[in-house]
């Protein structure tokens, strides 16, 4: 009986080996990938596009110096409207960039209220997963610290990042950025108020055009999904006005201090005109509308 | 019966190595790559992908004026010294930091004067002594916070 068992055994080690050997360089690849459970080659691509989350854009917020204003943020009751997956996903980033808003600004009832708006139509789009599923408590818990608030909504949109990364969801990732960089510009053009060349808002806002180059060079890779494609088009409009800028450039120089940290001075700075702004602004509320009010269905 | 338990128990074994290499990196570098101090925000550009000995990816980013980032690699020990450079992402690709320059330091902290696409280059060295087919993950974390100005400094001397 041992013996046979021994038989055996070499048998399915020579079986196995053999086809390894025998096999052409394609056909191991591919049975490489169905042991993996996916494809190697796609995972070690050679360029991965990244772009600033809202709460990156918004960093320039200072409390002391800007005011906060609840009524340009998306109203809360809107969720019920939102009942395809498209319209919820590109609204999903209207609220988190909403909820970006908040925490900068230290607000902590409003907090609360649009970390359970996001929390539920994270929950109608099935990714609710994504968060610890004692971070609603740990919300609530944690509504008179403010510090602890940053932390709890940063580690929320990093498990969310991270849940649609795995479990290949970044189609439903594109949409939500999408969302999310519209709101960005959105609350950035009422915190900047009227044109002025020298003011950090709006540079920031010119400086989107390059947020916006990254941000549609990685939904294209899921641009099959029609979904996508069609939230991208929302994007398009906004572009060809950022093509309108013009940029000034200066040699790149770079100077490392003391302790050893680099300053990068020169490079392309991006110019804005008072007529772009206002032609920017317009494209931006227009597309905004149009997600939140989900008139592109 | 006992046939079958020996058969599963030669194909676990059997593809057991191959099976190790199923791994996820998506949160790679959130676990093993050092963090800047907690003046420093975590940034979503951050990522992690699978490597193998010998290539080169490139992380595509945004990096904002006025504000100070941080960006660190990291990987297993067995893929040694991880090269990573920073460049800027247009026609010329200058190049802004090279870590093999700097004795192949995992960490670099820098602020812009304008805001600029960055590359951030990742490379594992090959020497073609080891297994080329062995992977594993390679991290970036990226952080950021706002760049103090002298003024803001001087106001926090002193008691």
């Amino acid at each position: 009986m041992m013996i046979k068992n021994i038989i055996l055994g070499v048998f399915v080690l020579l079986f196995v080996f053999g086809c390894r050997n025998n096999s052409s360089e394609k056909k191991e690849k591919n049975i490489k990938d169905e042991i993996y459970g996916f494809d190697q080659m796609e995972e070690m691509k050679n360029v991965y596009y990244r772009f600033p989350s809202p709460d990156e854009m918004l960093n320039f917020i200072d409390k002391k110096e800007l005011q906060f204003d609840d009524v340009i943020l998306l109203p809360t009751e809107n969720t019920k409207g939102y009942i395809d997956s498209k319209s919820q996903a590109l609204n999903l980033g209207i609220y988190i960039a909403d909820l970006a808003y908040i925490t900068l600004f230290q607000r902590q009832k409003e907090a609360l209220t649009y970390f359970t708006v996001v929390y539920s139509l994270s929950d109608k789009l099935r990714i609710a997963s994504a968060y610890d599923p004692h971070m609603l408590k740990r919300f609530e818990d944690n509504i008179k610290n403010i510090d602890s608030l940053k932390v709890l909504t940063d580690e929320a949109m990093t498990y969310l990042t991270d849940y649609l990364v795995e479990n290949e969801k970044e189609k439903t990732f594109a949409l939500i950025s999408i969302g999310g960089f519209v709101e960005s510009m959105y609350l950035a053009f009422h915190l900047a108020d009227g044109f002025n060349e020298d003011n950090i808002i709006i540079q920031r806002i010119s400086d989107q055009k390059l947020v916006l180059e990254n941000l549609i060079h990685y939904s294209l890779d899921y641009s099959d999904d029609k979904n996508v494609s069609d939230a991208l088009k929302l994007l398009y409009p906004i572009r060809t006005v950022f093509n309108e800028f013009l940029t000034v450039t200066q040699e790149t120089i770079v100077e490392k201090t003391e302790d050893g940290k680099l300053i990068i001075k020169g490079g392309e700075k991006i110019i804005i005109t008072e007529e772009q702004f206002n032609k920017l602004k317009e494209i931006t509320f227009k597309t905004r509308k149009s997600i939140t009010e989900n008139l592109e269905n | 019966m006992k046939n079958t338990l020996y058969l599963i128990l030669y194909t676990t074994l059997l593809l057991s190595p191959f099976v190790s290499f199923s791994q996820d990196c998506t949160d790679y570098h959130q676990y093993h790559c050092m963090y800047a101090d907690y003046s420093f925000y975590y940034s979503r550009q951050s990522k992690s992908a699978l490597f193998k000995r010998g290539q080169t990816s490139e992380l595509k980013i945004v990096a904002y004026s006025g504000e100070d980032y941080y960006i660190a690699v990291c990987a297993h020990r067995k893929f040694g010294d991880i090269h990573f450079r920073i460049l800027e992402d247009n026609a010329n690709r200058n190049v802004i930091y090279d870590n093999a320059d700097d004795e192949y330091n995992e960490s670099i902290i820098f602020s812009n004067e304008i805001t600029r696409n960055l590359i951030v280059e990742v490379t594992v060295p090959d020497d073609g002594t080891k297994d080329t087919n062995d992977r594993r993950c390679v991290g970036v974390v990226i952080q950021f916070r706002k760049t103090e100005t002298i003024e803001e400094n001087r106001g926090k001397l002193g008691f």
